[in-house]
Order: structure tokens, then C-alpha cells, then sequence
């Protein structure tokens, strides 16, 4: 599925990744922890393709496909998905809108005809019911005067309708509290399945309490420090950044 | 034989014949001022000496017959439709509006506005309507002419109950540029509400001065919203009056361009508990250029003034220029006045975040163009009206868009 080999990437002439190294087979939930400035979001943005980032070596492929030369909406046609940290609030652009544009992209690429927005509002409808989200964001602007609850349902939404293959999860459980969280980890977990892999980065253990990983990976100043199964992520809880890293 | 006009000699010399005394002396004041030029503050931004000095044009030529589509498209208003061809009222066309005609009386003078003086001194025929059932209009603006035409039209229109008015123009594509002053004094009765939406979308290469006088008396609601969508040179210069207790003024609008747009706009309360919402939303590409100047006046007498403007700007080349200048003159002391101003280009991270869902970034960025632009037609408030804006808009912008 996802191979990253000997990733190095600066900002601004600072290394941020250094040989970073991981692979994320298909049906695998990996779970990537460590502290503030780790290179956490970084990670997740030069997979989704965001500008900004220097890649100086390394490469990043999907199922043996170079990633790191594709525009990032290429990479999501790909089957790339990155679940925002912080999604952005568009005023003006509908959500309907939005999605059904985003939804018939990727159907075209494949192959496939136009969803007419009749159609698609059902589809969109039922995909709202299966995940407990309300239909009433469909109304509005794209996350636009959501609460950090919703957005996050919204990426969910998202990430159902538009089925990737590889999901990054760049801090999801950030602003979110203990209802909103389940909420979504909920949703995650229907979408598991032995064709679609996670990449869920998180700074804390709870989110994994509900998400459960295969694989946890601690990361600190750009690589992974330590590997291990879920348990290591349980072990972090009651030692610290600190505590895992010196021992 | 149509009289030429020319701006590089004085008009009361040549255009005065068969003129009125009102239509004399305003031609009188504009010739003592001539064509506004950078060095005087209002027209900082925009030159519109530099535009016309050099130019003749035919001032008001004979109808001829409109192409068999722009015939259709008029045919098919199905409100009563007021059809202007070249500056003057044609009876042909214009449909469901001898009850709404008034008998025209002598516009009262505007000063220290150029192009309302030129409405009224070179329109031939002003026009008056009374519009005192809830109606709807729609007034079509036609310029045309193999000739570059310059049309002036004087307006005078009487609001009574709930009106509602759109404003369109519609002219062949010409390879000559063309000069249009439509010249609109709008009186509301007490209590009376209107809803005009003008839409411009005029020949690539016309040269429009719109100017309106709005006055809105006690409890009464003016809700005016200008689309700038097409043409070499649009100005409009717009004065509402908040003349009586609890009146509303709402003068809005918004900019698509690679050209030269100018929103002048000034908002006087005269009357205590009255209340002003402008929002401008502006969007320049290639070498385009939009001004917006918006003044809020508030008189001594207008205690409990409410008064807000936005002007927001969307910069889409490095060469292209939006000018902002909000100004507040406040004499009255239980005032709350705000205005708030910006310009950047399309959002980074709103393009990526489009992009990152598969979107390309060509539809991406139109998808942003069009929701930066959709936020200002949300002032209007009819249903019906808003999407026909909408429409006009994304077209604009998907016009816009080829020269991504």
C-alpha cells in the first residue's frame, strides 16, 4: 500500500523529515504519536502534496506509485485522503456543491458517468444517515460557522463518499470532546476494510482507545523513534514522550 | 442628421439647440468643469478625461432594427419591460408599461456629479413612471449603433407599496466602443419598499456612467444591487438620501473584471434612526482595476444613525489594482457606523483543500471565485432575483476563468 522510504524534507532551508521510513500495508490502521514539532502535520502534508514543503530525498509511493510528482489532486484521485487538522471554512462555496463536484472528479476518473444532483442528493443523504451526521450541513457553506465537531464529522463525510484507498489522519481528535470523538472514531471504523489502510496521527492515546491500531509508531525530530503494537501507545499514556524515548 | 458629440470643445456650443432651460444649464455646469480628471479627489482612480477626450461619438442615432437574438432575449421579459434604445423609450419593444408612464417633469438639477449633468442635458426624452401597485419591472438598456454611440437617459421614477425592478443591458457586440449615461432618480413614498438588481453586462468595449438618486423617506426600504460584469469603462456613481424617521438603504454590488470599474458611493442621513448596509465585493484579473469609494455622511439631525460598509477585494494578477477608500463624516453624536476593507488573493489553503479532494485546480479556483463573489449577491434577498444574479456572475467568472 503506502511506502515511505528515506523521506527528507525542510521548510525554509530546516530540516523537518529526516529519513523518515514507514510502510502501511492495505487493511492496516498505523498510528503515528509524538510530541509538538515531531514533523507530524508535515508528514501528512507533503503525502497529501500541499506546497510549502521542500522534498530534498526519498520517495513516497502508493501500491508502487510515485506520489511526490503529483498535484494534489492527482494524488486524491489516486486514492490519497488527508483528514484535515484544521478544515477550512469556505463562505460561498456550498457544501452540495462541493461534494458532488469532488464526487463526479473522481468518478470521471474513473471511468464513469455524471451523478445528476438528484442522485447524488440521495446518495449524499443516505451516507449522512449511515454516519449519524445531520443533513443540515449539507446546507450550508463548506464548514463554514461548523463547531470542531462537525468539521471533523464533515471530513468524515467526506472520506465515506469518496472511498480512498490510503487515509491520513492528521490530528482528527484535536478540539474534539469525548462524544465528538467517538462520533468519529465510530465513523472510521465502519470504514475500515482490508483494502483501505489509516494513517492516524494523534498526540494523545484516546483516540486509539476507539481506533484501534495495528501499529503505533513514535515519532520525534522527523523519524520514528519506536515502534511497537497498540501497546506501545498505552505505554506512552502512563510514561510520557520522555519516559518511552529514554528507556 | 444626429448631433456628434465631442469632448474636447465646450458642449453648451454645440448640443444646446432644442434644449430645454434645465438641460441648457446643467450642460452649462459641465462645461465649466469639463471631464474629471486624476487631480481632482474623487476620480483619484479612475480617468475619465483620459477614456473620452479623444473620442466623437454619435449622440443618440436613429433605432435601427436588434438582431433577431437580442430581439428574442427582450421578447422573452415576461414583466413589463421598459426598453431604452439608445437613450430613449422604445415603444416597440417596451411591453405592459403605458399604465406605469407619468408625465415627465423637469428633473431637478444635480450638481457636482458630471455624468448626472450630462443625463439630464443630452437626454431627448426623460422618462417618468409611477410605480404605486407592488409591481415589477424591468428596464432594458439597449446601445447600439455601426457608429461609436453615445445614448444619455433621464429617469424619474416614483415608488409607492413594494416595487420590484431589475435593470439589464443588453447590446450586440461591437467592434466600437460605446458611450452610455443612464441617469435614475428613484423617489420612495413613506413606508414604500424596492428591490432593484442591475445587472451590466454591456459590449466588451462600452464605456458606462450610471448614476443614481435615490431618496428614501420614513419607514421606507431601498435595496439596490449593481453587477459590474462586462465593459471597458463602468462607473456608478450612486446617492441615497435617507430623508425621513426609520428609512433603510441598502446599496450593494459586485465587480468581475479585466477592465475599469469605479463604485462611488455616498450614503447621506439626514433623518435620526435610519440605517445603511453597503457591501461591495470586488474581483480584478489581468491589468483590471476597480475602485470603490463609499462615504457615509451622517447629519447632525440623524441621531441613532445605524450605519455599516464592507468592501472586500480579490486580487487575481500581480497586475491587477483594487482601491479601497471607506470614508465616514459623522456630525451626529448616538451614532454606530463601521466600515471594514480588504484585498488579498484566493486562499492558499481553501485552493488546496479543494484540491486534496480531487478537484482541479482550475475548477478549484473557480469554485472560490465564485463563492468569494456569491457572498456579496447573498445581500440580495429575493429568491428569484439573487439566482438570476448568481447566474450572471458565474458566467462572468467562468469568463474570467479562461485566462487562468
Amino acid at each position: 500500500m503506502l511506502s515511505i522510504k528515506n523521506l527528507c524534507v525542510q521548510v525554509d532551508n530546516k530540516p523537518i523529515l529526516k529519513n523518515f521510513t514507514l510502510d502501511v500495508k492495505a487493511g492496516e490502521v498505523s498510528a503515528i504519536m509524538g510530541p509538538n514539532g515531531a514533523g507530524k502535520s508535515t508528514l501528512a502534508h507533503v503525502i497529501a502534496g500541499k506546497d510549502g514543503y521542500d522534498v530534498t530525498e526519498g520517495t513516497v509511493t502508493l501500491n508502487d506509485q510515485n506520489v511526490l510528482d503529483l498535484e494534489p489532486e492527482e494524488r486524491s484521485l489516486l486514492g490519497i485522503f488527508l483528514a484535515f487538522q484544521y478544515p477550512m471554512e469556505i463562505p460561498g462555496v456550498g457544501t452540495m456543491t462541493f461534494l458532488r463536484t469532488a464526487y463526479n472528479t473522481h468518478r470521471a476518473h474513473q471511468g464513469k458517468s455524471e451523478t445528476d444532483a438528484l442522485t447524488f442528493g440521495k446518495l449524499i443523504r443516505q451516507t449522512c444517515d449511515d454516519l449519524s451526521i445531520p443533513h443540515d450541513l449539507l446546507k450550508r457553506p463548506i464548514n463554514t460557522g461548523f463547531s470542531g465537531g462537525e468539521k471533523k464529522r464533515a471530513e468524515i463525510l467526506q472520506l465515506a463518499l469518496l472511498a480512498p484507498t490510503f487515509v491520513v489522519m492528521d490530528e482528527t481528535d484535536s478540539g474534539l470532546d469525548i462524544d465528538a470523538l467517538q462520533s468519529v472514531a465510530e465513523g472510521v471504523n465502519r470504514l475500515r476494510n482490508k483494502d483501505r489502510a489509516f494513517l492516524i496521527i494523534t498526540h494523545y492515546q484516546r483516540l486509539l482507545r476507539f481506533i484501534v491500531p495495528d501499529a503505533v509508531h513514535i515519532m520525534s525530530q522527523g523519524a520514528i523513534a519506536k515502534s511497537g503494537d497498540k501497546t506501545l501507545a498505552e505505554e506512552l499514556e502512563a510514561k510520557g514522550y520522555a519516559g518511552i524515548m529514554g528507556s | 442628421m444626429p448631433a456628434l458629440l465631442n469632448f474636447s470643445q465646450p458642449l453648451a456650443d454645440v448640443l444646446s439647440k432644442a434644449r430645454s432651460d434645465a438641460q441648457r444649464a446643467a450642460l452649462q455646469r459641465f462645461d465649466d468643469h469639463g471631464l474629471p480628471h486624476p487631480r481632482m479627489e474623487r476620480w483619484k482612480y479612475t480617468n475619465p478625461s483620459k477614456a473620452l477626450t479623444d473620442q466623437t461619438f454619435i449622440l443618440q442615432p436613429a433605432r435601427t432594427p436588434l438582431p433577431a437574438p437580442l430581439a428574442k432575449k427582450i421578447e422573452a421579459i415576461a414583466t413589463p419591460r421598459l426598453v431604452l434604445h439608445n437613450g430613449v423609450i422604445d415603444p416597440d419593444t417596451s411591453h405592459d408599461v403605458e399604465n406605469l408612464l407619468s408625465i415627465p417633469t423637469t428633473p431637478p438639477a444635480v450638481t457636482g456629479n458630471c455624468f448626472a449633468e450630462l443625463s439630464i442635458a443630452l437626454s431627448d426624452a426623460p422618462f417618468s413612471l409611477a410605480l404605486h401597485k407592488n409591481t415589477h419591472l424591468t428596464i432594458v438598456h439597449v446601445i447600439a449603433g455601426d457608429q461609436p454611440t453615445a445614448a444619455f437617459s433621464c429617469g424619474m421614477i416614483e415608488i409607492a407599496g413594494e416595487a420590484q425592478i431589475d435593470e439589464i443591458f443588453l447590446s450586440p457586440e461591437t467592434p466600437t466602443g460605446h458611450l452610455a449615461c443612464p441617469g435614475l432618480m428613484m423617489t420612495l413614498a413613506p413606508g414604500a419598499r424596492v428591490n432593484r438588481q442591475r445587472i451590466i453586462d454591456a459590449p466588451a468595449l462600452a464605456m458606462l456612467a450610471t448614476n443614481d438618486v435615490i431618496t428614501i423617506p420614513e419607514r421606507a426600504t431601498c435595496r439596490s444591487f449593481t453587477a459590474n460584469l462586462r465593459g471597458q469603462l463602468l462607473i456608478n456613481e450612486t446617492h441615497a438620501r435617507l430623508a425621513g424617521a426609520g428609512g433603510d438603504a441598502r446599496i450593494s454590488g459586485c465587480s468581475i473584471t479585466r477592465a475599469h470599474v469605479d463604485n462611488t458611493s455616498l450614503v447621506e442621513h439626514i433623518a435620526p434612526s435610519c440605517t445603511s448596509r453597503s457591501v461591495f465585493y470586488s474581483i480584478a484579473s489581468d491589468k483590471g482595476r476597480i475602485a470603490t469609494q463609499g462615504k457615509i455622511h451622517v447629519h447632525r439631525t440623524a441621531q441613532q444613525t445605524d450605519g455599516y460598509q464592507m468592501s472586500r477585494g480579490l486580487l487575481l494578477s500581480k497586475q491587477a489594482e483594487i482601491d479601497h477608500k471607506p470614508e465616514l463624516e459623522i456630525y451626529a453624536d448616538d451614532v454606530k457606523c463601521s466600515h471594514g476593507a480588504t484585498v488579498g488573493e484566493l486562499d492558499k489553503d481553501a485552493l488546496f483543500y479543494l484540491r486534496a479532494r480531487g478537484i482541479y485546480i482550475s475548477q478549484a479556483r473557480q469554485m472560490l471565485i465564485k463563492g468569494f463573489v456569491h457572498t456579496a449577491i447573498d445581500e440580495i434577498t429575493d429568491d428569484d432575483a439573487r439566482a438570476r444574479v448568481t447566474q450572471a456572475a458565474d458566467q462572468a467568472v467562468e469568463r474570467l476563468a479562461q485566462s487562468f
